[in-house]
């Protein structure tokens, strides 16, 4: 479990934005190592195909740890090792959808397991489930009530449902937790943004941006307090660099339609209003095929 | 054994009778497995695996061992008609695997029976969402959604599997329910006809009919019921429900052709109880009492009877001149009204009836009593008698019929069928699921322990207690992670009964004196320390053994054990905090500073040194030393709720009273079961002129503090000033009595 501690600690909030990202570097294999797949393969042993994919994973070779994982879990589907190296591997790989099939039976055969929450959490939040994930994270927050990295996704979770106020609160906790933390502080100003508390809004904003230039967020809430001020093409412009940072945010697509429009830009308000169907559509279309998916299946024979 | 009847509006849902249901499949001539094989094989791979060194093998192996047991305890307790059981089991099935099917789908059976439907749908989504391709399933969530009053969502459910499963009969059959919930009996009637057309029995005519009475579709209804009898004049149930039926008309009941049909169908199928009771009642109806009465009479001799069987027998012998008899029956009724839940209207002629047997027999005053609680029912509720026969039907739930999607959910725990297994064979399979289950959990919370991870390790063992607590190591096992948890409570029983079976174990004797220790438990930790051989070798023992004596009140026994501790670690700060304390505890109080004061010096920052001296200037009423001391106590050890307490009380002595409360405040938040802090807050609030705050203070603390005086004199003092003189004569009364018996806080209360 140490070993799983120490991940979260990398698995920070900035994971929940996601983004596309090449395929990862991975390192040379040592000599001998696909001998040693292929006669733990043969021997049918859960631990020696564990070691090798944790060992691949650490050293970034998501793509050659994804075999002995899945062979590891076909023998032992139920070891929670294994069910969180897979999960582990597949947030790496920047795959919610694989590591909420892991999550999920993670976090209920292991309820007094705070990480499995809070991933469960943080895995719906990035699939685009916000009313799935704020269970998983509440269980966490009442596992552990002072644990900055719970509290801040739950406030990403209550901003995107619009529960501004509840929002508010949660990640004014997160911050007397972590005052630093980019990610929560704005997030604070979205929500703050979504009570009509402008100033706040953008104060917040600003700061989150000195601590992270480019953060999407920040830029949305900057874009959308010069929406309310009628400086259509100040508004616009943040719109656009925050697509840059995120160019799946429905909300920031729509934003910008309207921004277009203001402006009388027919055609950027037309594409952006097709960028946000389709952005939506997207998330409908993972929650869909999440929905059917699950790791049942039973076992097989070593 | 605990029977649940279906809520009556699930009593549709569940109705495709045995004319459809297939029943758990097993080849013919084929014996089903052994209902424990997939158990066992589950824990001997397990057990292979963990021979071999393959622990997240063998964890995986464990924990499809809980998965088959859970649910083989599921099964068990479902043939024991013990469905509380049965959930219980069932859930610990669905959180013991990564696979949730089979748990999920026969839990939620259960749970329709038990009447909870919302709860059924949940869990039925999650499987059908996950094997969209599980016709049963979907359609067992169609039925829970009928029954949780979704009945659109069923029939969209239906309409969509029956889509891709155009041939199924129960289908067809429960869509063609869904659309006469619906008011769509033009659409559910085609479907019918399909499935007499898929199932050509009298039987089925019969559920059709029957569905059709459900849904106050009565002359469909008799159609139905009388094709039966033309298919089968034998057929089961078809006179029974052609009796309802005339029973439950609109214009009034036809109580003669009731009778008629009820008795055709007792003339076949005497055995039949329901049938056996509704010719009871319509024969009171019909004031043919002593006909009745035979009927009624056997009624009460089978199964447990109902309230309402009871009223219509003491009714019954009312009118034939069985006063006694009545009043005897009718009592019963009443004590039957809170165990079922009995309608106020029902229970309104029970107390009448009951009543006027009382007054026949000359009881008089009971007579009036019964009266009273008849008229206080409001007359308003009293209905025609035949009102409450037709609403008593309208309102009762038909006796379970599973549908097959259901009985395919329950014999997905077991191809066993254990209704024909005796007892005996039942008791001991129940023994080895649990004894295979309490070792796999053994197993796990071992492997939990050895990882490193002892409180998830108590969550395994405990359960692994509970099952068999006679299991070799099992206690042990749980008072070791518990310890090691810091579960110092928690670890105390299983620790106790180790030792209770190797008395002569050292470790475990030494583990619970360490948890008595923590747990406060002073003179059962000295008694347990006092002849432990290790202890003379073992400086922490000794010293667990000298605190245990100085806390205990033996600060002089704990003399020997200072000097020999001081002889060989005479440099320990801690060991010269507890000689202080014994020094204390004695009112040595020079000695005690000097030793305290001797420690500080080894180390400044020495737990309860400030705290102890603190303790002692308060003694001493030098409250400004005293302060300083516990201010001095709470910069190295800010957590101390001893200290915090003590610093709120010098406070409080100073007239502080504001930051008095802030401390307890803070105090409570961390201890909220500390009796003395409460104390101490409400009587400061008292003080401060807060009588109500004080009060709930005060109530909260007697609750923690039941034989504590003076909480009882603080308790009346805030009583008073709020005026209520009542409650403060009690409290009053209640200070006396305990400060004659013993006292709490000293003697200023």
């Amino acid at each position: 479990m140490r070993r799983w501690r120490s991940f979260v600690a990398v698995a920070s909030l900035a994971l929940l934005a996601i983004a596309p990202r090449p395929a990862p570097g991975a390192a040379m294999a040592p000599p001998g190592e696909a001998d040693e797949l292929r006669a733990a393969i043969a021997r049918g042993s859960v631990h020696a195909l564990l070691d090798i994919g944790e060992r691949r994973a650490q050293r970034g070779d998501l793509q050659g740890a994804a075999e002995p994982l899945r062979r590891a879990l076909a023998l032992a589907p139920n070891s929670e090792r294994a069910l969180a190296a897979y999960a582990r591997t597949a947030i790496a790989a920047r795959a919610p959808g694989s590591a909420l099939l892991a999550l999920e039976p993670l976090a209920r055969m292991h309820p007094t397991v705070v990480d499995y929450s809070y991933l469960l959490g943080v895995a719906w939040m990035q699939i685009g489930d916000m009313s799935s994930a704020l269970p998983a994270l509440e269980h966490a927050r009442t596992l552990d009530p002072n644990r900055e990295l719970t509290l801040a996704a739950l406030g990403i979770g209550l901003t995107q449902l619009k529960r501004f106020a509840d929002a508010k609160d949660v990640l004014q906790q997160a911050l007397r937790l972590q005052p630093d933390d980019a990610e929560a502080i704005a997030v604070l100003a979205e929500a703050e943004e979504g009570l009509g508390e402008h100033a706040a809004a953008e104060a917040h904003a600003r700061r989150a941006l000195a601590g992270m230039p480019g953060h999407a967020t920040a830029l949305l809430v900057i874009g959308l307090v010069r929406m309310q001020e009628q400086r259509y093409a100040e508004a616009r412009t943040a719109f656009e660099q925050a697509l840059a940072a995120r160019p799946d945010s429905a909300k920031t697509h729509y934003q910008l339609s309207l921004a277009c429009a203001r402006l009388g830009d027919r055609e950027c308000s037309a594409r952006q209003v097709e960028l946000y169907n389709q952005a939506l559509k997207a998330v409908e279309d993972r929650l869909a095929a999440m929905r059917t998916q699950s790791l049942e299946g039973g076992e097989a024979k070593p | 054994m605990v029977r649940h009847p279906v809520p009556p509006r699930l009593a549709a849902t569940l109705a495709l009778a045995g004319c459809l249901a297939a029943g758990p499949s097993t080849a013919a001539g084929v014996a089903p497995p052994e209902p424990a094989a997939a158990l066992r094989d589950a824990f001997g791979q397990a057990e292979q695996a963990l021979r071999a060194g393959e622990m997240e093998l063998a964890e995986s192996r464990y924990r499809t061992a809980l998965l088959e047991g859970w649910l083989l305890k599921g099964a068990l307790a479902v043939a024991a008609g013990d469905l509380p059981a049965a959930r219980a089991a069932l859930l610990d099935a669905s959180t013991a695997a990564v696979d949730t099917r089979r748990a999920l789908s026969a839990l939620a059976v259960v749970h329709l029976r038990l009447g909870e439907t919302d709860q059924a749908v949940a869990a039925l989504h999650t499987v059908s969402a996950r094997h969209r391709d599980d016709v049963a399933t979907r359609r067992l969530l169609a039925q829970a959604l009928v029954a949780a009053g979704h009945p659109e969502q069923a029939v969209a459910e239906l309409e969509e599997i029956r889509a891709t499963s155009p041939h199924d009969a129960e289908l067809a059959f429960t869509l063609a329910s869904g659309y006469l919930r619906l008011g769509r009996v033009d659409a559910a009637e085609p479907l019918f006809a399909e499935v007499q057309k898929a199932r050509p029995a009298a039987a089925t005519q019969v559920l059709i009919g029957r569905t059709y009475r459900d849904f106050g579709q009565q002359p469909r209804a008799r159609a139905a019921l009388q094709q039966a009898l033309a298919m089968d004049p034998a057929v089961r149930r078809a006179h029974y429900y052609l009796g309802t039926l005339a029973l439950l008309d609109a214009d009034g009941a036809r109580l003669d052709e009731a009778i008629a049909e009820l008795r055709q169908e007792l003339a076949r199928y005497p055995d039949d109880r329901p049938a056996l009771l509704y010719l009871g009642m319509a024969l009171v109806e019909a004031q043919r009492y002593e006909e009745a009465l035979p009927a009624l009479l056997d009624v009460d001799r089978g199964e447990h009877a109902e309230a309402e069987a009871l009223y219509y027998l003491g009714r019954c012998q009312l009118a034939l001149g069985r006063g006694p008899e009545a009043a005897a029956t009718l009592r019963r009724a009443l004590a039957l009204v809170p165990v079922e839940g009995v309608d106020p209207r029902r229970v309104q002629g029970i107390e009448y009836q009951l009543a006027l047997a009382l007054r026949r027999q000359g009881n008089e005053s009971e007579a009036a009593a019964h009266f009273a609680a008849a008229a206080k029912l409001s007359s308003s509720l009293a209905e025609r008698s035949q009102a409450r026969l037709a609403r008593y039907l309208s309102d009762k739930a038909e006796p379970p019929e599973m549908t097959e999607s259901a009985q395919l959910a329950l014999s997905a725990l077991t191809a066993t069928s254990f209704d024909t297994w005796p007892s005996p064979r039942r008791d001991a399979l129940r023994r080895e699921v649990d004894d295979l289950l309490a070792r796999s959990y053994l197993n796990l919370g071992v492997m939990q322990l050895q990882a490193g991870e002892p409180a998830r390790a108590v969550e395994l063992l405990q359960p692994a207690v509970q099952l068999a607590a006679d299991l070799a190591g099992v206690q042990r096992a749980l008072g070791v992670a518990a310890f090691n948890a810091h579960q110092f409570e928690t670890a105390i029983p299983p620790l106790s009964a180790a030792l209770a079976r190797e008395p002569q174990d050292g470790e475990l004797r030494r583990l619970l004196a360490m948890a008595r220790l923590e747990t406060g438990a002073y003179d059962a930790a000295a008694k347990l320390l006092a002849d432990d051989p290790q202890r003379a070798g073992d400086p922490a023992l000794q010293y667990a053994y000298a605190m245990a004596l100085v806390r205990s009140g033996q600060p002089a026994r704990a003399g020997d054990v200072f000097a020999e501790l001081l002889r060989d670690h005479a440099e320990w700060p801690e060991l010269h905090v507890l000689l202080g304390q014994a020094h204390a505890a004695e009112s040595d109080y020079e000695a005690a500073i000097a030793s305290l004061r001797y420690a500080l010096t080894l180390s400044p920052a020495v737990a309860e040194a400030h705290l102890t001296l603190g303790s002692i200037y308060l003694r001493q009423g030098k409250l400004a030393e005293a302060e300083t001391e516990l201010r001095a106590e709470l910069v190295d050890h800010a957590d101390d709720v001893q200290a915090r307490y003590q610093l709120a009380n010098v406070l409080a002595l100073e007239d502080k009273g504001d930051e008095a409360v802030l401390l307890l405040t803070t105090v409570l938040e961390r201890s909220p079961n500390f009796a003395d802090g409460r104390y101490l807050l409400g009587k400061v609030l008292l003080a401060r002129g807060d009588a109500q705050a004080a009060a709930a203070t005060l109530e909260a603390a007697a609750q923690l503090a039941p034989a504590d005086a003076n909480v009882r004199y603080q308790l009346a003092q805030a009583y008073q000033k709020l005026g209520q003189t009542e409650l403060a004569d009690k409290a009053f009364a209640a200070y006396r009595e305990l400060k004659r018996g013993s006292s709490g806080h000293g003697a200023s209360p």
